[in-house]
C-alpha cells in the first residue's frame, strides 16, 4: 500500500490546508497516511534524512513529491 | 441553480460573497482549502485601513468569520473548468457540476518563479516562496531574498530576525517597496542590498541529499557574474495568475481582462483580485473588486431573472 507522510510545522500557515487535503483524500482513497510535525524527534529525523527545509512537504513511498498544497489530480496520480 | 458562484475564497472572493449574500443572491463560494489567499502567508499586513498591524492569517480568519456570520456558504472542492450554456454557467468541480446565473472568478495567483537553472529541483531544499512557512528553518543561516517590492522587503525584514544575514537582490537600482518598509530595511544591521543585479543560477550541494549552497548573480553595472554562498533563497518577483480554468480574454501573462464593472469578455462572468489585469495587486484593491463585481453581478442577474425561472 502507498505510504504518504505529510511533514508540517506549527508556525506554517499553509500547513492546515495541506493536512485537511490529505485527510479528505484518505477518506476517499485507500493509502497509508501519517502526519509528522517538524519539531518532534521523528520530524527532525525526516528533515535530516531528506534535507527538507520547507513545509508542508509530502513524502510518498520514501520520496519527496510535493511542497505546498498539491492539485487533487496530481495527488491521486501518485497514490493510485 | 445558484444565483452566483464565486470561485476562490481569498479576500476578493469573500468580499464578493458578503456583498452578494447581503443583496439577496443565493451564493456559493468554491475553494480548494479552508484558509486561502496569498495574504494568509503574509507575516504582517500594515496597509489595510482599520488594522495598523495584523498578521495575514489573522486577517484572513477575520474575513472568513465575517463571511460565515453573514451566511456565505463555502464548499471545499477543486474547480476544473467553467462553461456557458445560454444564460447558464456550468462550473465543473472534482465533486460534480454546479450551475449558476453568474460567476465571479477570484482564483488569485501564485508566486512567479525566476525560471533559472537549479530553482525547480531545489524547491523545499532551500528555494522558497514563503518566508513565514520556511523562514524558521534558516535560524542563524544566510539567505537571499530576490525582488524589490513590498513582499520582498517585508519578508526580508521577517527573515532578518531569524537569519544571521540576509542579502536582498533586486534588478533595479531602487526598491519598489513602500518607503516605510525601505527605511526599516536600510536600518537593519543584517540586511545587505545587492542592487542592479539578477540571479542567473541557484546551485545545490552535491550528493544524495541536495540543499541550496550558493547562487550566481549578474551585476548589471559591470556585466560580471558573482557567486554568493547562501543556505536559502526566497523569491518574490511577481505573481502568476490562476486562470487556466476559464476561457475568457486574458493578457499575455494570463491575467483576465475586465471592463469597468469587472465583467470579463463573457457576459455574466466577472474577475476580481489578483487573477485580473489591474494596476494594483493589493489587498485593499481585491476587497474593492469583490464588492464591485458582486454589485454588478446582482444587476446582471436581475436583468434576466424572470426569463430563467
Amino acid at each position: 500500500m502507498v505510504k504518504v507522510t505529510l511533514v508540517h510545522a506549527s508556525w506554517c500557515t499553509a500547513c492546515p490546508a495541506a493536512r485537511r487535503f490529505w485527510k479528505d483524500l484518505k477518506s476517499e482513497h485507500d493509502f497509508e497516511y501519517e502526519e509528522v510535525e517538524v519539531e518532534t524527534p521523528e520530524g527532525k529525523a525526516l528533515l535530516e534524512e531528506y534535507g527538507i527545509v520547507g513545509v508542508p512537504t509530502t513524502i510518498i513511498d520514501g520520496e519527496v513529491v510535493f511542497t505546498g498544497l498539491p492539485k487533487k489530480a496530481d495527488a491521486i496520480a501518485h497514490i493510485s | 441553480m445558484y444565483d452566483l458562484i464565486i470561485v476562490g475564497g481569498g479576500p476578493a472572493g469573500l468580499a464578493a460573497g458578503i456583498y452578494a449574500v447581503r443583496s439577496g443572491l443565493e451564493t456559493l463560494i468554491l475553494e480548494r482549502s479552508e484558509i486561502s489567499g496569498q495574504i494568509a502567508l503574509a507575516d504582517i499586513v500594515e496597509n489595510y485601513p482599520g488594522f495598523p498591524s495584523i498578521s495575514g492569517i489573522e486577517l484572513m480568519e477575520k474575513y472568513k468569520s465575517h463571511a460565515q456570520e453573514v451566511g456565505v456558504k463555502t464548499k471545499i472542492t477543486e474547480v476544473l473548468s467553467l462553461s456557458t450554456e445560454g444564460n447558464k454557467k456550468i462550473v465543473s468541480t472534482d465533486s460534480g457540476d454546479l450551475e449558476s446565473k453568474a460567476v465571479i472568478i477570484a482564483t488569485g495567483a501564485n508566486p512567479k518563479h525566476l525560471n533559472v537553472p537549479g530553482e525547480e529541483e531545489l524547491i523545499s531544499k532551500g528555494v522558497s516562496y514563503c518566508a513565514i512557512c520556511d523562514g524558521p528553518f534558516f535560524r542563524n543561516k544566510t539567505v537571499a531574498v530576490i525582488g524589490g517590492g513590498n513582499s520582498a522587503v517585508t519578508d526580508a525584514l521577517f527573515l532578518s530576525k531569524i537569519a544571521r544575514k540576509v542579502y536582498l537582490i533586486h534588478r533595479r537600482d531602487k526598491l519598489k517597496a513602500a518607503k516605510v518598509l525601505q527605511d526599516r530595511a536600510f536600518a537593519s544591521s543584517n540586511i545587505e542590498f545587492i542592487l542592479n543585479a539578477f540571479v542567473v543560477e541557484i546551485v545545490g550541494s552535491r550528493g544524495e541529499i541536495r540543499r541550496v549552497e550558493r547562487l550566481v548573480y549578474k551585476d548589471l553595472s559591470s556585466g560580471e557574474d558573482h557567486k554568493l554562498a547562501i543556505d536559502g533563497v526566497f523569491i518574490y518577483v511577481g505573481i502568476h495568475p490562476n486562470t487556466e480554468i476559464v476561457n475568457v480574454e486574458k493578457d499575455e501573462e494570463g491575467f483576465i481582462k475586465t471592463n469597468s464593472l469587472l465583467e470579463t469578455s463573457q457576459k455574466g462572468i466577472y474577475a476580481v483580485g489578483d487573477c485580473r489585469d489591474t494596476p494594483i495587486w493589493q489587498l485593499v484593491a481585491a476587497v474593492r473588486d469583490g464588492a464591485l463585481a458582486a454589485t454588478a453581478a446582482k444587476e446582471y442577474i436581475e436583468s434576466f431573472k424572470e426569463q430563467m425561472k
